[in-house]
């Protein structure tokens, strides 16, 4: 089932099978390799080069720039709903982040997984970074 | 002949300035891109060029321009770093692009993303027990300075490190970890006192000098740490987001010295003076022998 799919690089790999069995159970595992080395200048490049349309966040980064607090901007953050967001303001973020923030946050999710949830959120995070950074054979 | 220096790249700022605010046009496209790539790196219009700011530069502080020549030189130095910058920047954009292209024509691909998408949405309740889904949408949206302090967040919670004590930009995990990366050749300016009350406005207005001082100022890379590092480049509104945000919380400003020596002092200078008379005390520590930094201390006798 694709929508079950893990994209995992090897390192990956490993940690997905320290899983309990039963919490491996249901999913598929494909090995990943990186089309893309990332680096500070890339990343200040794509970070620089995001075009987010929808005003709301156009709102809320003027904000940010206001020198608010982290809790001031998580509760902006969810006044704002972001779940109704765009697909495109999304992969725009998604894609900023790069696949070594998207590695770290699967290697992240991977060791501290306690629920079918949390390889949901692998899946997620791993599927956009293989259809953004990995080399497709 | 630090100002000369200083000067010479806030007028590469100027176009660096330019660029992006070129990129923030809903019709900028890869294509003029391209053709200010190709503009910067068309050798004869790039001598012209240089000329043409170390020409305006002399006229406008004749008493700063030591050597036209040297002055050419620097300018040129730095068309030759904003031309790597434009071909890395260009590759970026229309790599996103293909990569964007490939995936809305292929329907297995679109329909993959969408799904996985979709998960991310709805998975952004942004409890704290997953601060990282917090810091990662913050940090991209933010960008500037905002956004290095929530990178640098995100970072130290994912356990990256990405750029931290690198000299010319990047986040840095700390203070001290800064000092250690830029090996000693660090000066540092202790801010103490009450936190900042200076509205971005005014702190450009007590810089408002000329267009200089802030020039010279967004020719600084200013991290979430309080680190300014020399030889990257700032707008002023951001810089006086970084004074406000930080310069009076974190009680410390770091001036990386190994970039570009000359203009580290030139914006330690505005600096100082754009503080003057404000509502902050400052104490300058040198970390170095170097004397280019004891010469700053004996400016203001500190």
């Amino acid at each position: 089932m694709v929508a079950h799919t893990l994209f995992l690089k090897a390192d990956e790999r490993t940690l997905f099978d320290r899983l309990p069995e039963s919490m491996q159970e249901g999913w598929s595992v494909q090995e990943d390799v990186m089309d893309y080395v990332d680096s500070p200048d890339r990343r200040r490049v794509r970070m620089s080069a995001i075009c987010i349309q929808d005003p709301r966040l156009k709102a809320f980064h003027d904000r940010l720039h206001a020198s608010i607090t982290l809790e001031e901007a998580t509760q902006l953050l969810q006044d704002l709903d972001v779940r109704t967001m765009h697909d495109v303001d999304v992969r725009e973020i998604v894609y900023a982040l790069g696949p070594d923030v998207l590695s770290a946050i699967i290697a992240l999710v991977l060791r501290t997984a306690a629920s079918d949830e949390d390889l949901l959120d692998v899946v997620a995070y791993s599927t956009a970074r293989h259809l953004f950074f990995a080399r497709h054979v | 002949m630090f100002d000369a220096v200083s000067s010479s790249s806030a007028s590469i700022i100027e176009m660096h300035g330019l660029r992006e605010a070129l990129r923030t046009l809903p019709n900028f496209k890869e294509k003029e891109l391209a053709m200010l790539q190709a503009e910067v790196s068309d050798i004869e219009h790039r001598q012209e060029l240089a000329m043409q700011i170390a020409q305006q530069l002399r006229i406008q502080y004749p008493d700063r321009v030591e050597s036209e020549g040297d002055l050419v030189a620097s300018i040129l130095q730095k068309l030759d770093g904003l031309q790597r910058e434009l071909e890395m920047e260009s590759d970026e954009i229309l790599r996103k692009s293909r990569v964007f292209e490939s995936i809305d024509a292929d329907p297995v691909k679109k329909g993959l993303l969408k799904t996985a998408l979709d998960t991310m949405k709805s998975g952004w309740n942004f409890s704290w027990k997953h601060k990282w889904k917090i810091l990662a949408v913050i940090a991209v949206i933010a960008t500037g300075v905002a956004g290095w302090y929530y990178w640098n967040q995100l970072a130290g919670l994912l356990g990256l490190s990405i750029g931290a004590g690198e000299t010319g930009g990047g986040v840095a995990a700390g203070v001290e970890q800064a000092v250690e990366g830029a090996t000693g050749n660090v000066a540092a300016v202790e801010a103490v006192g009450q936190r900042l009350s200076i509205t971005a406005a005014s702190i450009l207005q007590s810089l408002g000098v000329s267009e200089t001082a802030a020039h010279v100022l967004m020719d600084v890379n200013v991290s979430a740490d309080g680190i300014l590092y020399a030889g990257q480049t700032y707008t002023p509104e951001a810089f006086a987001q970084y004074a406000q945000t930080f310069l009076g919380q974190k009680g410390a400003v770091l001036v990386d010295g190994t970039v570009a020596k000359d203009a580290t002092v030139g914006v330690m200078h505005d600096l100082l003076q754009a503080f003057e008379g404000g509502d902050i005390a400052y104490r300058l520590k040198p970390l170095t022998d170097d004397p280019v930094y004891q010469n700053i201390s004996s400016l203001y006798g500190q």
